[in-house]
């Protein structure tokens, strides 16, 4: 069984009277552990089949299952608790938010989620900044954070809630090459250490080379599936 | 400049939810303006047509001395013309005086019925009939029966009155009263109508018999307490105050007479004044309020646009021209605001100048022939008050759009552009 | 109480926004809170007015006269005997009692004549239950046994008078003859109630008696006590009457203040209309910002929707802002109001330079209005600030978490 299984998946906008394809039936199945890039130019349909993976949206046509259930069957409430439980979410634009600390930030999603004493809370929070080397700036609020350690607060964001599944929409395209090295170097290590699997989209060739499975999408539809050991 | 208009306005569609707020913050309180304002100036028209038909008249002419004793009713300190010629030859004078369009005499004086126990008091009016039709239109509030004649022996009186002395219409009345020579009389009149005005006090406890009979009973002829002056205007009243002072100064070597404007010789004028002033600061004040709401709105769309301001800047729009263009989109949704207030304001007090406020219950209890206050309340539509509002809204929400337009205005184009 | 402690720190995110609308809140309330307080004041002034000349705490007086009491009528009068003066006497938390015989008149200074109203007291008596000794301003109050006459300064000056002039009142005795008064002003006062100043005219008891040609009656017993104790009096007062099968009643002072409570109600609904309008353009204002926020965050909420937060939680986190911004409009405007409510009630307000003198119009007041405390009104505006904030900012909160979270991420 895979963790997750695409069938067929379109997916159309309308916009006004035209018909945009966004996905043209993409069948896909990532097994948990893996750490998997999507590569495509802009246009391609990268976004989208995150969002529909991510539980944000509808495919037109086609099936999702997540864990064996039926995305579509699911409740917009049931929706909701997937992706409070089950899944992280990292964005380009890192979407921090201002008024909180990096801190406070990753405790916020612990929150939605983990009910255990404030002391157990904190410590993870803390643990896992550390993990993602934030060891210090922890009452930083994200305008004194430099592009690459927000980025990295997002990521601890997301893996704060021990998530199956990570989603990152073009994590390092607001970042210079350093900085997006680091950053996919800790998912990376994390992917490993906690064998979460890592869903990442990018136009990067240079991050790439860091997945070990690659798919190429092109005009909503697969065109390469690779696997590397 | 003008497609910086047009730029201001597609703009405004935006967003529309946070357009329409705004519009709809000014539009309520330019509604609440009118609709307030529309409620003074019936209260206020009410009081002063009252006050005007019942007291003062446009211009008031009495004895100087008659001012401290006018609650006595004395009859000591009447008008008797230039040099004792008689009232009618002095109305003569002063109806050729220009502006003066009519002059209406009355002869006001205390007087008694006496019931088996008691004795009630009453306030009695000499009055010229045809004059007052005029004036007052005082035979509308004749319920029952008719107008007095000039010459005949009868009197109207109030419906109040009427109740109080137990009388009706038709029968007679013996009415007691002191002349100015202190001497004791009584004489009998005929009632041939009844009158009733929406000043509970004068119903109470009015009566009105003809000039001529009034003058007779109390042994003065061709004197009367005051001389109403009424003109084409009462807002202009005054203007007509040289020709009279000078009429006075060349016929008059007494000096005795005092002309009392309507609007400024009398307390309780000044009184409403003082509200008056005092309401148009709170107008300004609400409408200053609601400008709030506005410039938050608008500074967060100049925040919102630091990047195109920055941009248009580098096109080389100049720094008075933003200004024009952010102070544009806030001068729309000021007008679109005041024009649907105005619009709505117009139609309450359209309806209310129909129906009526009833006010009876706060009145109760309160002496309506001091106020002399009607218990109902119309609104006054008038596109003047409307005009009013508008402007005063398009006005101070243009003005305070400057503010945010200055912000935007001076954001140096490179720090514009590098902001997100 | 994480999102809550969101919805605190998100208040902070646009100060100047924020603070408007509290302006907004706060000027609503405090100028309210001003009005109501002068009102209140006006209206304590009244009902002084009523109770320390006129009719002090409690009046007895028979129920037929009570009906016609301003006809001043000499009918259903009160013939003192031992069973009243016991029931009364016996009554405990009377301060003062006096009788007095009421009487219309008309004041004649030889040239001119007025109506008034013709006052006879016991002055001893008198002066325990009544304030207008305190304002004599020429001359002096009667002394008891001495036939003298006290008026008010508004009517001397009416009428030409001076302390120590005689005048002429004329009355009509009980069998209805005429009959005259005639005394000497021992002194003038000039009261804060007008009609004591206007159309009163003091004279002795028994010099009042012996003119009506009464007897030993009186019109009413007036009887101070301590204020507050009226309702519980007046009924213990009228069952001990009751008890002894006299034709009494007593009534406390509020009954002849109906219609000072109607007019200042008329007034009140007045500045309560001035009051919801602003309070109206401050619940436009917290939905404003509402929406603004939204606006401005709208990847925020996408973000906050891809964590898994349920719509009521995001709408939980707008709700606690824009309660947040109720309850610091309504905590300043308590503030300025308690400041400005402090300096009302300590120095007044002088409206003197309005223009005109407002006791001619039977405006029960003189040149300074002072303010009074009415504490409910704090906790009641301010409990109105919140409901107000929180009512307002349901429906652009629903709006703001509706949004679609691909669109809030990627801004449309």
């Amino acid at each position: 069984m895979s963790l997750l299984e695409l069938n067929k998946v379109k997916k159309i906008y309308q916009q006004g009277k035209i018909e945009i394809p966004a996905l043209r039936g993409v069948d896909l199945n990532v097994e948990a552990g893996e750490f998997t890039t999507i590569f495509g130019p802009s246009g391609s349909g990268k976004t989208t089949l995150l969002n529909m993976i991510g539980c944000l949206d509808t495919p037109t046509e086609g099936e999702i299952r997540l864990n064996d259930k039926k995305v579509s069957d699911l409740s917009r409430k049931e929706l909701a608790m997937t992706r409070r439980y089950n899944i992280g979410f990292v964005f380009q634009s890192y979407n921090l938010i201002p008024v909180l600390t990096a801190y406070e930030n990753v405790e916020f999603a612990i929150r939605l989620t983990d009910h255990t004493s404030e002391s157990q809370m904190k410590e993870k929070v803390l643990k896992i900044l550390e993990e993602v080397g934030l060891k210090g700036l922890e009452s930083r609020r994200p305008n004194e954070l430099s592009g690459g350690e927000k980025q990295r607060v997002a990521i601890a964001r997301a893996l704060v809630k021990k998530p199956k599944l990570i989603l990152a929409d073009e994590p390092t395209a607001n970042l210079d090459s350093e900085n997006a090295a680091g950053v996919v170097d800790i998912m990376r290590k994390m992917n490993k250490e906690l064998n979460t699997t890592f869903i990442f989209s990018t136009h990067d060739p240079m991050v790439m080379k860091y997945a070990n499975r690659y798919i190429n999408l092109k005009d909503g539809m697969i065109s390469a599936d690779e696997r590397r050991v | 400049m003008k497609f910086l208009w047009n730029l201001a306005k597609k703009n405004l569609s935006r967003s529309r939810i946070r357009t329409s707020i705004s519009i709809i913050a000014i539009a309520f309180a330019i509604f609440a303006v009118v609709f307030a304002r529309g409620l003074i100036s019936g209260v206020l028209e009410s009081f002063f047509e009252n006050h005007i038909h019942y007291k003062a008249g446009h211009i008031r002419i009495i004895d100087d001395e008659y001012k401290l004793k006018e609650r006595l009713m004395s009859l000591n300190y009447t008008l008797d013309g230039f040099n004792g010629e008689g009232y009618s030859e002095m109305s003569e004078k002063i109806r050729s005086v220009e502006g003066v369009e009519q002059v209406v005499p009355r002869l006001k004086f205390g007087a008694m019925v006496s019931l088996e126990d008691e004795l009630v008091g009453m306030m009695g009016w000499g009055i010229d009939p045809a004059e007052e039709i005029i004036f007052v239109g005082i035979d509308k509030n004749i319920t029952e029966g008719r107008m007095v004649q000039e010459g005949n022996k009868e009197v109207v009186m109030g419906a109040g009155l009427l109740k109080k002395i137990g009388r009706e219409v038709g029968e007679k009345v013996t009415i007691l009263y002191s002349t100015p020579f202190g001497s004791f009389k009584g004489s009998t009149f005929q009632i041939v109508g009844k009158y009733q005005s929406d000043i509970q006090g004068l119903n109470d406890k009015l009566f009105f018999l003809p000039l001529g009979q009034a003058q007779r009973i109390l042994e003065m002829p061709g004197e009367v307490t005051e001389l109403l002056l009424i003109t084409s205007d009462h807002d202009k009243a005054a203007s007509v105050l040289p020709g009279l002072n000078e009429l006075f100064s060349r016929e008059d070597e007494s000096g005795k007479y005092l002309m009392q404007l309507w609007n400024r010789d009398y307390d309780l004028i000044e009184l409403f004044d003082f509200a008056v002033k005092m309401y148009n600061s709170i107008y300004v004040f609400i409408i200053i309020l609601a400008c709030f709401v506005l410039v938050n709105t608008l500074i967060m769309i100049v925040n919102e646009r630091t990047r195109e301001i920055g941009m248009m800047s580098a096109l080389g729009l100049k720094g008075r021209e933003i200004l024009y263009l952010f102070t544009m989109e806030g001068a729309i949704i000021g007008i679109l605001g005041s024009a649907v207030g105005t619009v709505m304001g117009g139609i309450i007090t359209r309806v209310f100048s129909i129906v009526g406020i009833d006010y009876s219950a706060a009145f109760e209890g309160v002496d309506s022939t001091v106020w002399l206050m009607s218990p109902i309340y119309y609104t006054v539509f008038s596109l003047e008050n409307l005009a009013f509002c508008f402007t005063l809204g398009v006005v101070i929400v243009t003005i305070a759009c400057i503010i945010p337009a200055r912000k935007a205005a001076k954001l140096e184009p490179t720090e514009a552009l590098r902001q997100i | 109480m994480f999102s809550f402690k969101l919805g605190l720190k998100n208040l902070t995110r646009q100060k100047r926004r924020n603070i408007l609308i509290i302006l907004v809140i706060a000027f609503a309330f405090s100028s309210y809170l001003l009005m109501d307080s002068l009102m209140n004041g006006m209206e304590e002034m009244s009902f002084d007015n009523i109770k320390n000349y006129d009719t002090g705490n409690i009046q007895v007086v028979h129920p037929e006269y009570w009906e016609d009491r301003e006809e001043l009528l000499l009918e259903n009068l009160i013939y003192l005997n031992q069973d009243m003066e016991e029931s009364i006497k016996n009554t405990d938390g009377l301060l003062g009692v006096s009788s007095e015989l009421r009487f219309k008149a008309n004041l004649n200074n030889g040239i001119d004549e007025v109506a008034v109203r013709g006052v006879g007291i016991s002055i001893e008596q008198y002066n325990q239950v009544f304030a207008t000794q305190n304002y004599v301003v020429e001359g002096s109050m009667f002394a008891p046994g001495e036939s003298k006459a006290v008026i008010g300064v508004s009517l001397a000056e009416l009428m030409d008078l001076k302390v120590n002039d005689y005048i002429t009142l004329l009355v009509r005795t009980k069998e209805d003859t005429f009959n005259t008064i005639d005394i000497e002003i021992a002194g003038l006062v000039r009261a804060p109630n007008p009609m004591i100043n206007n159309g009163i005219v003091f004279v002795p008891l028994d010099v009042a008696r012996q003119a009506l040609n009464v007897g030993n009656a009186v019109s009413m017993i007036t009887l101070k006590t301590v204020s507050g104790d009226e309702d519980t009096l007046t009924k213990e007062l009228t069952d001990s009457f009751k008890n002894k099968n006299l034709d009494l009643k007593a009534y406390s002072w509020k009954e002849s203040a109906s219609s000072v409570i109607a007019l200042s109600a008329a007034k009140k609904g007045g500045i309560g209309a001035i009051l919801s309008v602003v309070l109206l353009i401050g619940m436009l204002g917290i939905i404003n910002n509402v929406i603004l926020s939204a606006l401005e965050r709208t990847e925020e909420i996408g973000m906050m929707k891809a964590l898994g937060m349920r719509e009521w939680e995001i709408v939980f986190v707008f709700m606690v802002e824009a309660t947040g911004i109720g309850i610091l409009g309504g905590l300043a405007g308590c503030l300025l109001g308690y400041a400005g409510v402090s300096a009302l009630v300590k120095y007044g307000f002088s409206i003197a330079y309005i223009g005109g003198d407002g006791s001619a119009y039977g405006i029960p007041i003189l040149d300074r209005i002072y303010g009074a405390w009415n504490y409910p009104a704090f906790s009641f505006l301010f409990i109105l600030g919140i409901i107000i904030a929180v009512l307002s900012s349901i429906l652009p909160s629903y709006w703001a978490a509706k949004k679609d979270p691909v669109k809030a991420i990627y801004h449309r």
